[in-house]
């Protein structure tokens, strides 16, 4: 079938089987292989992506869900300023995911800071911290998203 | 599945743009799969067994009627298709607190922005998360077909062989607002219990000049089985608190007795939890701490 969205701000057409997963179609279809993938259950959450900028388990996602919709990779995500915010937080924050989880967890602050540049450590648990990924350490993951934090908001307001 | 099998061709997707177009197509073929978030869909033995003709899938993702969430003095309104993490989003002083408790238990947040209440209602096996709050809660069901619909309670609805009749679907869920003292959900998903022997635990209790003027209780298992006791219930209910031990020792060995009537199908392990959580559930609310409650 034919499917018409939007991937990383770009209007695209894909023929594809209806049934095909958004993990493989991203790989096989647009080489983009920066999203990880897992479990394919939606379980572990490292192939993660922006559905409509919500987080979303892409291998939970067939071709079909994908008419009409946008989709963000962290390929798409790379050359906007908040990237910037949130590996330079990390970093300050002296929190360093592995290769494999690294871009579900940058989109997914980036997902928590867009409705809240202070998240509790609730809200941490309940929209980042649920990846599940060894590498890991919640006190540097917390530290990290409140550097990002401030270094988005601080950007925000022109300072 | 992905890029493999050579029944990929044989998946035909309809896109419905309002809930007429959506009842007259399922109508007609009402053997049609419906995708709602997808969540409960990928992952069943339906979907993921070969196909030898061309299977119809329903996707309602462009049916607004079924995502939009109404709220009433009485009552809230959810369509089938809204995602649970949008219902979460009414905020916590209006759900329940057992039903957001549950809510929040279902799997983490990236799937929660994709699954939704009716397909966790839709298939049995997934109704151990939500089910028996729902069940708890009186909740009622919109369930539609071409030539009209009508609204279900819930505990009617499970008791359905099949859940639903040809070209019919579950359309509107109606959560009512009502106020409980106490509430309490408990799901057991531990890997020390192994994926057989989970168990959800859900109980609402509302007292008033110090009687116990309502109380309710429902477990949940594996494989759709839902057991709620209104006898139980029915005992406890009307006492003056707090309750004493003595008076906790007859409803312990009803709650024995209710076991021993569904006992093939709930295992030891099961029974343990259910019976430890209602013990420490009477014992933390309804006893001595009773006075401790906000």
């Amino acid at each position: 079938m034919i499917i018409d969205f939007t991937l990383n701000g770009k209007p695209e057409s894909l023929t594809v089987p209806a049934e095909k997963r958004l993990p493989d179609i991203l790989r096989e279809d647009f080489k983009l292989t920066m999203t990880s993938t897992g479990c394919r259950r939606g379980e572990c959450g490292v192939c993660l992506v922006l559905l409509n900028g919500r987080p979303v388990s892409s291998c939970l996602i067939p071709a079909f869900r994908l008419r009409g919709n946008s989709i963000l990779t962290i390929e798409g995500f790379q050359d906007n300023p908040e990237y910037f915010d949130i590996i330079q937080g990390f970093l300050i924050g002296n929190y360093e995911p592995c290769e494999h989880c690294l871009s579900s967890r940058i989109l997914a602050v980036h997902a928590l800071l867009e409705v809240n540049l202070r998240p509790t450590e609730q809200e941490i648990i309940e929209n980042v911290a649920f990846i599940n990924c060894r590498c890991t350490d919640f006190s540097s993951l917390c530290a990290g998203i409140a550097e990002a934090g401030r270094l988005k908001e601080a950007r925000s307001h022109g300072r | 599945m992905g890029a493999s099998g050579k029944h990929l061709s044989l998946v035909q997707v309809h896109y419905p743009k309002n809930l007429p177009a959506l009842l007259a197509f399922y109508q007609k073929n009402p053997r049609s799969l419906i995708c709602a978030g997808g969540t409960s869909l990928l992952q069943s033995p339906v979907w993921n067994a070969p196909k030898e003709t061309i299977q119809d899938v329903i996707s309602l993702s462009q049916i607004p009627e079924l995502t939009h969430i109404s709220r009433t003095e009485s009552y809230i309104e959810v369509g089938a298709a809204a995602p649970i993490s949008q219902i979460l989003g009414i905020g916590r002083h209006v759900l329940s607190a057992a039903l957001e408790s549950a809510l929040t238990r279902v799997a983490n947040g990236a799937v929660r922005n994709l699954a939704t209440l009716g397909g966790s209602l839709a298939f049995s096996d997934r109704w151990l998360s939500l089910v028996p709050v729902l069940l708890l809660l009186d909740v009622r069901l919109e369930l539609r077909r071409q030539s009209g619909g009508e609204w279900v309670p819930i505990a009617k609805f499970l008791e359905r062989h099949p859940l639903f009749r040809p070209g019919e679907m579950l359309t509107r869920i109606r959560i009512p607002l009502e106020e409980w003292n106490v509430q309490h959900f408990q799901i057991y998903k531990s890997h020390a219990f192994g994926p057989l022997n989970q168990l959800s635990w859900c109980a609402l209790a509302q007292a008033e000049k110090g009687y116990l003027e309502r109380f309710r209780m429902a477990v949940g298992a594996p494989a759709g089985l839902i057991i709620r006791n209104r006898e139980l219930e029915n005992t406890v209910s009307g006492k003056k608190l707090p309750l004493s031990l003595k008076e906790l020792a007859p409803l312990q060995e009803q709650l024995q007795q209710t076991l021993e009537n569904v006992q093939p199908r709930l295992s030891f392990i099961q029974k343990q939890l259910m019976t430890r959580t209602t013990y420490w559930f009477l014992l933390r609310y309804l006893t001595d701490l009773w006075e401790d409650l906000p």
